[in-house]
This record gives structure tokens, C-alpha cells and sequence, in this order.
């Protein structure tokens, strides 16, 4: 004990600085330190906002929102597929074999538009892509979010350092780790040729396509939970008022022209594809009840294909009409479809088909209207009402 | 000054000027030290004390309280049909008035009582503005505490331009900066650390949802541990701030999760606020004396009972005082409750002669005592916390099992506490927080042993640093107590 003591008296860490001298060192002493992690983090690089990765294979993290920033600088693509959970089955293999070009998909999930709008402003600055695919998804939403890390996508490069500055990357660095919290899951480059984001095939999905029965065996699973109950009060319930608001009106075309269509203004090179995410028809059913106005939306979608019409590199895509709506094997919950509809959406570009314009718009929502109205939902609110014992 | 969001700063200026008429009014009666004071010297002190208090509280009420009563004002009237709606005016809370107002109110009632007035007169002739102001408005500690008494800041202010330019600058600046990055650390990465998961949690029960027993317990003890580490963080600051301008502040927190007892906890958390309560409010209201009916034959009885009873105020007014809320008049009246109860033990064991049996002092009993009082902590914390009442009994639900959440089939951290975004380093911080908060001596005595030595310069140097890389990283969060 009085060994370990007298070696401390005399150890360097105890020499006694002085005040000023401890103020100094204080300041000063960490300065080598922060240069060296600050290189090492730089080197290291696991989400690729400097460089591809040295030293080590191609990963990328599964959410784009970070993800995106490395993708969009460093590999060599010209065509993307921008949308959300409703984009993120779509192959960019069978879209560089049916459309041309070179295209990943960088959806994010459960982005809105403005979110998207923080990458296509990146994407834009940095080069000029050939072709962008774009989902609309709640397109009579006004909702924002601020998700996105946005010193990966401004103009500073001193910042873009401040994502790394966390316990969680610097200790990574320290080791330079490949594990997948580090730096992102191993097999993605080869996930990169067909969609890293890719939900399609995983365990808990899976079983949830193909009937209501099985809808009912995943009833407590978060994405279904509210919908036996939601389908259980439908005949109760009165019809949602049915009405145009003109000062939402004003607030949703605001968020598109802001976050979407200057876009396509500012890009004419570009060519845009547009499609409107085909949700379940017990999903329009239920909102005639508890969910959002349809007449706002065909106000809405009146007045963006309007918009397109006069931007010769962009197009509009819709399935509403079709009778894929209305089978609910084709969906997961409420809205989101098979990965068909995804194939069904790149044939559609391919052969110009399905398109939306200012000639069809009347009829397509009219179509759509009268298949709204014409779905049985009493079969399911049925069995709803028996697995809750109403 | 730069405060909390929301604050109204330019309101802060008035409360000085108005308590200051009040004080020197209270000094002047009769003060030898004032010569302006002839004219008035002849009204009676007391009815300036009580209107300088009055209109402390007042102010105080009026802009901390109007939205809270005017809301239950129009749900009462709504169920007696009456239904008044008067529209909520929103006020703004002037920067830092809850710390202020208990400053002012002290000053008051000490020059009225002539008690620790010595600071005040000291070669003086008459009270020095500027010193009162500086009293009241000096930053460090202005916005959330400590709060400071005149007897320990005036006479620091006096001597501190003879201070100036001695070698003791030096030596509080090294011990400013070393505190200081204490502090930071404790705010920018321990606490702010536990706010994300904390405030995931409480967002889930708030709106009505559920969480699971590992989250619910996560997200209390989330939120216990950002509590503690937030406001001690700010208070170290403070201490650092003051000691670079050569003034040393309160100590504010000792160890308080170590406590065994609630009336421990309460010596040892926020010490400043305990200390003001017990001086101008429960020893006035009596304290454990209660000397008003010491004649009574029955003497014995009432000074319990009458003791209990001014434990339980000065708990419940400590919970008003946190804002107004149902949540918080739940926590305090929880604190007072459990005050009582301790009392209560403690006349039992001092009736039966306990208070020296073996097992009394046996680990086992300690560490008990220990469990018992920090879990109510944290239960309580949960009260202090919720923005609204169904948050709180949701969240309490969850820990103990009550309403029954499906746990995830695969016992992983990530899934396991998935609704507030935790992730196996919740686990971490959270054994760390326990370890550093039982384990470890506090920041003051760590302070009372420094020495400007090279390891000190290293750590310092690296809690700073790291705290200030996090600090650009991460968003702004504002320190918790400057809600109050």
C-alpha cells in the first residue's frame, strides 16, 4: 500500500502543474487527442460521407435517411427510386432491365414530403440524375417531420463531422469495427443492385399477405391492432363529413410546389415518374368514417395532375381504378401492397400505361369513388366483431 | 442571460426595484444606516414585511399559477353548468422568478427580523443597490438555483475587488474549469442521454398507450437518473462559473440517492431549497417546537401531531412550488406523507427504545431502508414528470404489472425496450448511473480534494472536450430546472 502510494507521489500524473499551468493543460492537452480522433473517424468513415470505405468491404447502414448521403456521392448512379415503405420493394434491377439507366432505391421509410425534398435538394447540387421515381404518399397531408440528419445534407463539410461526435461511432472507431451497428450490414453491396430497404421478405411480413385470416393471426401486431377495432364500430359509426377545405387546400398545394413540383421545374432534364400508392380499399372505406376526406383528395390530385401538365419530363402513375384494391390478400394492413404492385408500377413506366392526365383524372376518380362505395366491408367487420366478442 | 424558452426576461427587472423599496423600508425602521429613513421611520415594520412578502408571492402566482387555476376554474364551473370559458391568457414566466422570489423573501424577513444583517451593514450607510442587485441577478445561480442566501453572497461581493489580481484568481479558475467540466459532462452526455429514453416513454403513456415492464422501469429510472444528473450538472456549473468570477456558491446536492430515509434525501437534494423551506417556513410554522402550546398539558401529543402537520406543508408547498399541476401537488403531498410516516417510525422507535437495536444497524437493514426509499423516489419522480395524471398511472401500471404488456418472444435489449428507443446502451447507462451515483464521492468533495496535478488537467480536459464535441452534435435540451 505504501509502495502503490509513494509511486503515485512520484508518478508523472501527479506532478503538480499549478493553476495556471492546470488551466492550460486543461485547454490544451486534449487538442492531440481530438485532432487524432477526428482523423481516425475520418479514415474510418462508417456511414461514407468522405469517401468509400478503406480498409474494409461495403456496407451501408439499412436507414437512409443516413444511408443515402454516401450512396448519392460516391457510386455511380443516375436514376432514383425516392419514395417510402411503398417504394422500398422496388427492384432497381428491374428497373435499370424495364426503364434504362442506372437506378438504386434510396426510399425512405415513413418519409414526408419534406423530408424527401432535404435529398432531392442534395441529389440536385451534386449532379443531374436522369430519372427519379417518386411515391405520393398522403398527398392531402400537410404533416412535417424533421427526421433527416441534416448536416449530411447541407452545405458545410466542417459539420458533417458532428454525426460521427457520439459515443456509439467513436467507440466503433476506436476498434475500427465491422459490426453491423457500426457500419451497416455486411451483404449490402450486393442488396445495393436490387434494394437494401427492401421489406418484402422478412419473417413477420411475410405470413400477413394473402387473406384476412391471416390478418386476424397477427391481430395484436402494431400495424393491425387498431383495425379489428376501427372495422367493429364501422355500422355504428356516421359518415365523416364530406367537405373541401379551402384553407388546407392552399396548405397542402403549398407543401407540394415547395417540396416537390420546384423539382421538376428547376430539372427539366430530369424525367419524373409519379405514382400514387394504391392503399386498400377497406382503407378508403374506413376513412369515408374515421380517416381523412375523399373529396379533399380528389380536389388534390385534380389539381397536381393540372401541375404536371405543364412539365413535359414528368408523368403520373395511378392504380385506384384496378381491381388490386380491393383484394385484401394483396395487403400487409390497410396500405401497404405486395411487391407485385411494385413490378406492376415499373411496367406501367415502361409501357406508358396507367398514366394520369388532365383528360382521365375525372374518370379515374370517379372510378375509383364508385369502387370505394361498392366494397363489402360487413363480411370483415364480422369477423372483427366476433374475435372481440361484440 | 439566456434562459429557458418562453421566458420573459424584461420582466425580471421589476422584482428587485419593487423588493428593494420593501427592504430598505424594513431596514430603515430604525435604521441607523439610512439617513432617508426619518420620514418613515415611524411606520410599522411589519406591515412592510408582509406587503414585500405579499407582493413576491403575488407576483409569483400571478405568472406562474393564472393558467393552472383559471383551467380548473372553468372544468368546475363546466360541471356546475355555469361554464365561464374564460380563454387562458398564456402568460409568460419571467426568467428564473420561482429562485428570485425565495431570495427576496429571505432578504425581506432577516431585515425585518434583524438576523444575519451583518453582510448588510457592514461599513455601510446606507444599502448599496447595486450589491442587492447583484445579490439577486447574479447569473451563475440566477436561473435554476442554487438559492443563495445574502449572509453567504455579500460579503463575497464586498471583498471582491480587494480579490482581484491576487494569486487566489488563479486558484478558483483551475477549480472553476475543473467543476465546471464536471458539470457539463453530467448535462450534455449523462442526462441528456437519459432524456431521449425518458422522454420516449413518457410519450407513449401520456397519449394513453402502454409499455411493457422493462420499459416502464427503464423509462423511470431513465428519467430519475437524467433528473439528478441535469440539475446536479447545472448546479456544479453554477459553482464553476461563480468561482471563475472568485465567488464560491452553496453546495446544492450531497450524494442525495445514497439517502436511506426520505428526511435524509431531502437534506442532501437541493439543499438551498430544503434550507430556505425549513428556515422561513416550517421553523415559523412551528417546526418540531411548536413552543405556542407548550403550556398545554397535553403538550407532548400536539407537538407531534402539529410537527407532522408542518412536515406535511412545507412537502406540499415544495411540490406547488415546482409548477403548477396535479402532477406536482400528487408529489408533494407523496413527499409529505412519506415525511410523516418517517416521523411517525421514529416516534415509535423512540417510544419502544428501539432506536439502538442491533438490527438497526446491520447492513441488511440499511440496504433495505436504501431499496425502500429510492424506489419511492423513483416512484414518485414519476408524478413530478408526466404532463398529465393518466401519463403517470399508465407508466406506474406498467412497472408493477398491472396492466400486462406481451413481452417480445426474443429477451434482447433493442426489442425488449423498442417502444422508448433503448437499446443495449440503456442497460449500460443505466448500471453505470447506479454505480456512479451509490460508488462514488460527489463533485464537492471531489472539488474540496483537487489539485491542479496532471491527471486532474487529463480528466478535466476530456469531460470537457467530449462534452463539448456531444454539444455539437446533439440538439439542444434545455436543463429541466429552468421549467421552474
Amino acid at each position: 500500500m505504501w509502495n502503490l502510494k509513494n509511486q503515485w507521489n512520484q508518478s508523472i500524473f501527479n506532478k503538480n502543474l499549478g493553476e495556471r499551468g492546470f488551466i492550460v493543460g486543461v485547454l490544451l492537452i486534449p487538442m492531440p487527442f481530438i485532432v487524432l480522433l477526428a482523423i481516425n473517424l475520418y479514415l474510418y468513415d462508417p456511414v461514407q460521407i468522405f469517401h468509400k470505405p478503406y480498409f474494409r468491404e461495403i456496407t451501408f447502414f439499412g436507414d437512409m435517411r443516413v444511408a443515402a448521403r454516401g450512396i448519392t456521392q460516391h457510386y455511380n448512379f443516375d436514376s432514383y427510386i425516392l419514395g417510402t415503405s411503398m417504394l422500398e420493394n422496388t427492384s432497381a434491377k428491374e428497373a435499370r432491365e424495364k426503364l434504362g439507366g442506372k437506378w438504386v432505391n434510396i426510399s425512405l421509410s415513413g418519409s414526408t414530403f419534406n423530408e424527401r425534398a432535404v435529398v432531392l435538394e442534395y441529389l440536385f447540387k451534386h449532379q443531374l440524375p436522369k430519372q427519379v421515381l417518386y411515391s405520393l404518399d398522403y398527398l392531402v397531408s400537410v404533416h412535417t417531420r424533421n427526421n433527416m440528419p441534416i448536416q449530411l445534407y447541407n452545405d458545410s463539410s466542417i459539420d458533417d463531422f458532428s454525426f460521427y461526435f457520439n459515443d456509439r461511432f467513436i467507440l466503433c472507431s476506436f476498434v475500427w469495427s465491422k459490426d453491423k451497428n457500426c457500419v451497416g450490414k455486411s451483404d449490402s453491396e450486393a442488396r445495393l443492385e436490387d434494394s437494401i430497404v427492401r421489406w418484402i421478405d422478412k419473417e413477420d411480413i411475410v405470413g400477413r399477405f394473402g387473406g384476412f385470416e391471416n390478418w386476424v393471426k397477427f391481430k395484436n401486431h402494431e400495424q393491425l391492432k387498431d383495425v379489428f377495432k376501427t372495422l367493429s364500430q364501422y355500422e355504428a359509426s356516421s359518415p365523416k363529413e364530406n367537405s373541401i377545405i379551402e384553407e388546407l387546400n392552399v396548405a397542402i398545394q403549398g407543401n407540394i410546389t415547395k417540396n416537390i413540383l420546384k423539382f421538376v421545374k428547376q430539372n427539366r432534364q430530369t424525367q419524373f415518374y409519379f405514382v400514387i400508392p394504391p392503399y386498400s380499399r377497406l382503407n378508403y372505406k374506413l376513412n369515408s368514417k374515421f380517416g381523412g376526406n375523399f373529396l379533399q383528395f380528389q380536389s388534390t390530385l385534380s389539381w397536381f395532375v393540372s401541375e404536371l401538365g405543364k412539365y413535359p419530363n414528368a408523368t403520373l402513375y395511378g392504380f385506384d381504378d384496378l381491381d388490386y384494391a380491393d383484394e385484401i390478400a394483396n395487403y400487409k394492413d390497410l396500405t401497404h401492397y405486395n411487391v407485385d404492385m411494385n413490378l406492376m408500377q415499373l411496367d406501367a413506366i415502361r409501357d406508358g400505361k396507367h398514366i394520369l392526365t388532365s383528360e382521365n383524372i375525372e374518370e379515374y376518380l370517379k372510378t375509383m369513388e364508385s369502387k370505394i362505395l361498392e366494397y363489402n366491408i360487413e363480411p370483415l367487420a364480422k369477423v372483427a366483431k366476433e374475435m372481440l366478442g361484440e | 442571460m439566456s434562459g429557458g424558452g418562453g421566458q420573459n426576461n424584461d420582466l425580471f427587472i421589476e422584482s428587485p426595484l419593487s423588493s428593494l423599496a420593501n427592504d430598505s423600508f424594513s431596514l430603515s425602521n430604525p435604521n441607523p444606516f439610512n439617513p432617508a429613513s426619518s420620514k418613515i421611520h415611524k411606520l410599522n415594520p411589519k406591515f412592510f414585511l408582509i406587503l414585500g412578502i405579499v407582493f413576491n408571492l403575488a407576483l409569483l402566482g400571478f405568472f406562474k399559477y393564472t393558467d393552472f387555476f383559471l383551467e380548473n376554474f372553468n372544468a368546475f364551473s363546466k360541471i356546475l353548468s355555469l361554464d365561464f370559458a374564460i380563454p387562458l391568457p398564456h402568460i409568460l414566466l419571467p426568467l428564473a422568478i420561482s429562485f428570485f422570489t425565495f431570495q427576496q423573501i429571505a432578504f425581506l424577513v432577516d431585515c425585518y427580523r434583524r438576523v444575519d444583517t451583518q453582510d448588510l451593514q457592514e461599513e455601510r450607510k446606507a444599502l448599496n443597490f447595486l450589491d442587492y442587485c447583484l445579490f439577486v441577478c447574479f447569473f451563475p445561480q440566477l436561473i435554476a438555483g442554487p438559492i443563495v442566501h445574502h449572509k453567504e453572497m455579500m460579503p463575497q461581493f464586498h471583498t471582491l475587488f480587494a480579490r482581484i489580481g491576487s494569486f487566489a484568481v488563479w486558484g478558483h479558475c483551475a477549480k472553476g474549469i475543473f467543476i465546471f467540466s464536471l458539470g457539463l459532462f453530467k448535462k450534455v452526455v449523462i442526462a441528456d442521454s437519459f432524456a431521449k429514453w425518458a422522454n420516449a416513454g413518457f410519450a407513449v403513456v401520456e397519449q394513453g398507450g402502454n409499455l411493457n415492464i422493462a420499459e416502464s422501469w427503464a423509462t423511470s429510472l431513465s428519467y430519475t437518473f437524467q433528473l439528478y444528473f441535469d440539475f446536479s450538472g447545472y448546479c456544479d456549473m453554477a459553482i464553476g462559473l461563480g468561482l471563475f468570477f472568485g465567488i464560491m456558491l452553496p453546495i446544492n446536492f450531497n450524494s442525495p440517492y445514497k439517502s436511506l430515509n426520505i428526511s435524509e434525501f431531502w437534506r442532501k437534494w437541493h439543499i438551498t431549497l430544503g434550507r430556505f423551506l425549513k428556515d422561513y417556513l416550517y421553523i415559523p410554522l412551528g417546526g418540531n417546537q411548536n413552543k405556542k402550546y407548550q403550556d398545554s398539558k397535553f403538550y407532548a401529543i400536539l407537538n407531534k401531531v402539529f410537527t407532522l402537520r408542518n412536515l406535511f406543508i412545507v412537502a406540499f408547498l415544495s411540490g406547488i412550488w415546482h409548477g403548477a399541476g396535479f402532477g406536482f401537488i400528487v408529489w408533494g403531498s407523496l413527499h409529505g406523507l412519506a415525511m410523516c410516516v418517517h416521523r411517525i417510525y421514529g416516534f415509535i422507535l423512540e417510544r419502544f427504545q428501539l432506536q439502538s437495536a442491533r438490527f438497526l444497524k446491520s447492513k441488511v437493514y440499511q440496504v433495505l431502508c436504501w431499496f425502500v426509499t429510492f424506489n419511492f423516489l423513483n416512484c414518485t419522480w414519476i408524478f413530478f414528470r408526466s404532463e398529465n395524471m393518466q401519463g403517470a398511472i399508465n407508466l406506474l401500471k406498467g412497472m408493477f404489472g398491472i396492466v400486462w404488456v406481451e413481452m417480445p418472444q426474443k429477451i434482447r435489449a433493442p426489442l425488449l425496450l423498442a417502444n422508448i428507443e433503448g437499446r443495449n446502451d440503456t442497460l449500460i447507462y443505466l448500471a453505470l448511473a447506479f454505480i456512479v451515483c451509490l460508488c462514488f464521492s460527489n463533485s464537492i468533495k471531489k472539488l474540496e480534494q483537487f489539485s491542479p496535478n496532471l491527471l486532474n488537467a487529463l480528466f478535466t480536459g476530456v469531460l470537457f472536450c467530449y462534452s463539448i464535441l456531444m454539444l455539437a452534435s446533439t440538439s439542444y435540451t434545455e436543463f429541466i430546472y429552468f421549467n421552474f
